[in-house]
């Protein structure tokens, strides 16, 4: 089994600290680190890592705690204020397709009308009196409505 | 994306505020004075870059605020925000495709700035060449474990893994490293 570790460890963890690793370490310990594979390995690199760190430590440039809530805030709010206005556009973008949709419905009723020469009554008449026709009439205004919900949220939506 | 004007932005009440963050501003200042010079050091050690570290930095105080999570300890607090920062850091690395970036010789800071420090700046430049070749966990373990000074306890719920896993990880990475170290020192 591959020993993963050493009860030395923190003695030369304590080393390292204390500033001893690698001239100043007493004769027993670094005795004990030449011959450990465990801490032969542990010391040159627990002791880069706490000279990297300090040196790191030393150059820190922090923003001001401040400077970090105000900004978090007026992101807290802009959040705020596009969440409040997202339902307001729902409902646009609905009475705008059914706006739409209506018209284009209309358009249509009148064109159909006029192509197989009935009035408005006789074209209704017509389409009812067929079992087949009335759902794909109602197909139609679903897909008008659709059509037009599509086109205003690509109007509307400037993202 | 939708602009909005500084009159909508006021129209919002600051209790909607107090609601979208978890501590008010006092508790926050006392937080960020502890924890902060951690974090940005751990940032700037995996980015290489101020501007990003600061961004980064800004993102992850932000996403701490709009978190709903109560915290047990300041010790939950810490390692949750360190797990934020390192989540960060990883979109970042993976968005930008880029490697670790050793920070240039010219920057403000960079122990090569240091005429009296050849040996250090020498050491340092080898260890940021070796830790390029280690994972990302790799890195974090070990700068966790040995700059920070934090227990296998702290390391796991930061890195997000088991406590018992953070010894096999921390041998790993170190035997890795000290192999690394080992050569860079032969070949400079």
């Amino acid at each position: 089994m591959i020993r993963t570790g050493c009860e030395r460890e923190q003695d030369v963890l304590d080393a390292i600290a204390a500033d001893r690793w690698p001239d100043r370490l007493n004769d027993e310990l670094s005795t004990h680190v030449a011959g450990c594979t465990i801490c032969r390995d542990l010391a040159p690199v627990a002791h880069a890592f706490a000279e990297d760190g300090q040196t790191a430590f030393e150059q820190v440039r922090l923003p001001s705690a401040g400077l970090v809530w105000w900004r978090a805030e007026i992101r807290a709010r802009q959040q705020a204020v596009r969440a409040a206005g997202r339902p307001i556009t729902f409902v646009q973008v609905v009475t705008g397709a059914c706006g739409i949709a209506v018209a284009l419905g209309l358009l249509a009723w009148a064109g159909l009308g006029a192509l197989l020469g009935m009035s408005t009554r006789e074209l209704w008449v017509a389409i009812a009196s067929q079992p087949l026709l009335l759902p794909l009439f109602y197909l139609a205004i679903g897909v008008l409505i659709l059509l037009g919900s599509i086109a205003l949220y690509l109007v509307l939506s400037d993202e | 994306m939708q602009d909005i004007t500084l009159s909508e932005l006021e129209q919002i009440q600051p209790q909607a505020l107090d609601d979208a963050f978890q501590m008010d501003q006092e508790t926050f200042h006392a937080l960020y004075e502890r924890t902060a010079r951690s974090i940005w050091v751990y940032l700037w050690r995996r980015t290489g870059d101020s501007q990003l570290t600061e961004d980064l930095l800004q993102e992850t105080y932000y996403r701490f605020l709009r978190a709903r999570v109560s915290h047990e300890s300041e010790a939950h607090r810490r390692n949750y925000l360190f797990r934020i920062a390192s989540n960060l850091a990883n979109d970042a690395y993976r968005s930008h495709h880029q490697h670790v970036r050793l920070p240039e010789e010219s920057e403000p800071g960079h122990p090569a700035m240091n005429p009296d420090a050849d040996m250090q700046s020498q050491r340092q430049t080898d260890l940021h060449r070796a830790l390029v070749k280690l994972s990302n966990r790799q890195r974090d373990a070990l700068w966790l474990a040995y700059a920070e000074g934090s227990s296998h306890v702290e390391i796991a719920e930061r890195l997000g893994v088991k406590t018992s896993s953070v010894k096999l990880i921390l041998f790993r990475a170190r035997r890795k490293l000290a192999r690394l170290l080992r050569g860079e020192r032969r070949h400079s």
